[in-house]
């Protein structure tokens, strides 16, 4: 009997059943490979200008709504100069650069503050230093992760990932590190990132360092001078003495008191109000003789919110400082106890919550301390001059 | 059992056990074989294998229904904006808790000592049956995480692998290029 040839077809080998899945997951792979990548597009500020612009022309109110006008008129660039000096403050970095940072974030189509969070999230890394296993699967060296800043590192990464792709690793760690867009800042850095920054040095946008100190003062002493103005000519023309009391009067009393009082245009131009029943003109006369008080009032505005705006926490400094006391203490127990780098690690990780916040707490105090201390030592050495 | 995350974007997923990583080693699945950024389709494969018990998986593998699923759910993936990134995100912290690797053996892919007699999947599990007697089955249906720190501590506590701290690491190294100095 010839022999038959027999097809052995093992059922428990699902091959077909892999190469289907496989074919299908690849197909589907090349789908998103085509779709488009939907960017956010963002207000130029120039086109902004043009529309305050616009607005500016139409603009026929008396002098409450030149304020609200010439606010809205400044408010782009006040918008671009706060945010700026609130990530230069924040990170330490220097006008130009915050700049920079904030223009390309905004381009890129990242959410805002992803590009604060980053960096924040690599201050916190490398408040663990050498033993943080995620900065170190970023591709950082330890001398690296030792001596640079955390902007800097920020730039470093970026290049990085410009140049040598992002792999799964790398992206695993950067979910864990920089902060809550960890995946998108790090897909955006891979892809053309740095691409955006040349953008943004190259639009002109940039305001050169001195340019925008001297912005900063400009733009506090004009918001003050509004603020001022504009309390002034509450208390003046209306019956009530300050925002908080016009803001906690009734409604009532308040739609009563409009209703009576007709149109602003019509109080502007003729009606004389309230209790001190002044006009425009007396108000504006009245004010003039004031200027002396009003300029000194303006400048005590003007400091307050630089001082309210300087009391803004340096966190990059704060963590650095807390990175070298954790340093330190973990390389002592180290050196004590004769444990390994991997238990310290558990130790170190379960250190980073409670007893950071805490070094940091304690730093403050000291440094309080310390410029107390200082005083002290200066005002004793005039005494000891004079005597 | 400590809490883990097990919600990967809309999709409650199981614990990875070893019969799920084994299924997507057979697949050769990015997640576990290479280190590139996963794609809308393997995210789609892979919360499709995870978000079965794994021998309903190996079962369905190929089906209409899977074939379904991972082209309805990877084309939403990828046409979506922002999608994409959301289930990464999700996805990987999902992965981080369930998945472990050692330096020592990315070592060995790397193929910078030598080459491997057994993959590492082969010697969880021979390890695992031969050190601690368990079942093929029972070693599949074992949480992976558990299963590698299981095979490495049989694997140590038998003298065939040794953990070196950092320490000693770096006194080898020294060691070593003062030894290459002085032959130079």
């Amino acid at each position: 009997m010839p022999e038959q040839p027999v097809d052995l077809v093992f059922g428990g080998d699902p091959s077909g059943a892999v190469n289907a899945a496989k074919k299908v997951q690849d197909e589907t792979n090349k789908i998103g490979d085509k779709a488009k990548v939907a960017n956010e597009s963002f207000l130029q500020i120039s086109s902004e200008l043009s529309q305050v612009r616009g607005k500016i022309g139409k603009i026929t109110l008396g002098i409450t709504g030149f304020a609200a006008a010439a606010y809205a008129a400044i408010k782009p660039f006040r918008d671009h100069v706060s945010e700026a000096e609130k990530l230069s403050r924040a990170l330490e970095i220097n006008y130009e650069k915050a700049q920079e940072l904030i223009i390309a974030e905004r381009q890129s189509g990242l959410a805002i503050g992803a590009i604060r969070s980053a960096i924040e999230g690599l201050a916190r890394a490398q408040a663990q230093g050498m033993i943080s296993r995620d900065m170190q699967n970023l591709g950082f060296s330890l001398s690296e992760i030792a001596s640079l800043r955390p902007d800097q590192l920020f730039d470093a990464l970026s290049k990085k990932l410009r140049d040598g792709g992002l792999s799964v690793r790398q992206l695993q760690a950067a979910v864990n590190i920089l902060g809550s867009q960890g995946a998108d800042v790090a897909l955006k850095l891979s892809a053309n990132f740095e691409h955006f920054r040349d953008i943004a040095k190259d639009t002109g946008k940039i305001i050169s360092e001195e340019a925008f100190e001297k912005l900063i003062k400009e733009t506090n002493t004009l918001t003050a001078s509004l603020e001022v103005m504009s309390r002034k000519l509450l208390s003046t023309i209306t019956p009530w003495q300050s925002w908080s009391e016009a803001a906690t009067a009734s409604i009532e009393t308040v739609n009563k008191s409009l209703s009576e009082l007709g149109r602003f245009s019509t109080i502007m131009s003729s009606f004389r109000l309230g209790g001190t029943g002044m006009g425009v003109q007396e108000t504006i006369d009245a004010m003039t003789g004031e200027q002396a008080k009003l300029q000194q009032d303006i400048k005590t505005q003007a400091e307050q919110e630089e001082i309210s705006k300087a009391s803004t926490e340096n966190l990059a400094a704060e963590r650095g400082a807390g990175a070298m006391v954790m340093l330190d203490y973990l390389t002592d127990r180290m050196n004590r106890g004769g444990q390994n780098i991997s238990t310290l690690q558990k130790v170190g990780l379960a250190a980073t919550g409670g007893e950071s916040e805490a070094i940091r707490l304690q730093r403050r105090q000291l440094s309080k301390a310390d410029s107390i201390d200082k005083q002290l030592v200066k005002q004793t050495n005039v005494l000891t001059d004079r005597l | 059992m400590l809490p883990a995350p097990v919600r990967v974007w809309r999709y409650r997923l199981q614990p990875m056990t070893v019969g799920h990583y084994a299924l997507l080693c057979r697949l050769g699945h990015p997640a576990v074989e290479s280190d590139q950024v996963l794609q809308a389709g393997d995210l789609a494969t892979a919360i499709w294998v995870l978000k079965n018990d794994h021998q309903e998986s190996y079962k369905l593998l190929g089906s209409s229904a899977q074939q379904k699923f991972v082209i309805k759910i990877g084309k939403y993936i990828s046409k979506k904006s922002g999608m994409h990134v959301t289930v990464l995100n999700d996805f990987y912290r999902y992965w981080a808790w369930q998945h472990v690797s050692y330096d020592i053996w990315q070592k060995e892919d790397e193929g910078a000592e030598k080459e491997k007699s057994m993959s590492w999947l082969q010697t969880i599990r021979w390890i695992l049956m031969s050190e601690w007697g368990y079942s093929a089955t029972e070693v599949m249906d074992m949480p992976y995480k558990l299963a590698v720190n299981d095979a490495l501590g049989a694997m140590v506590a038998h003298g065939k692998l040794e953990f070196v701290s950092d320490k000693q690491v770096a006194r080898r190294d020294f060691l070593k290029s003062k030894m290459k100095e002085q032959n130079a």
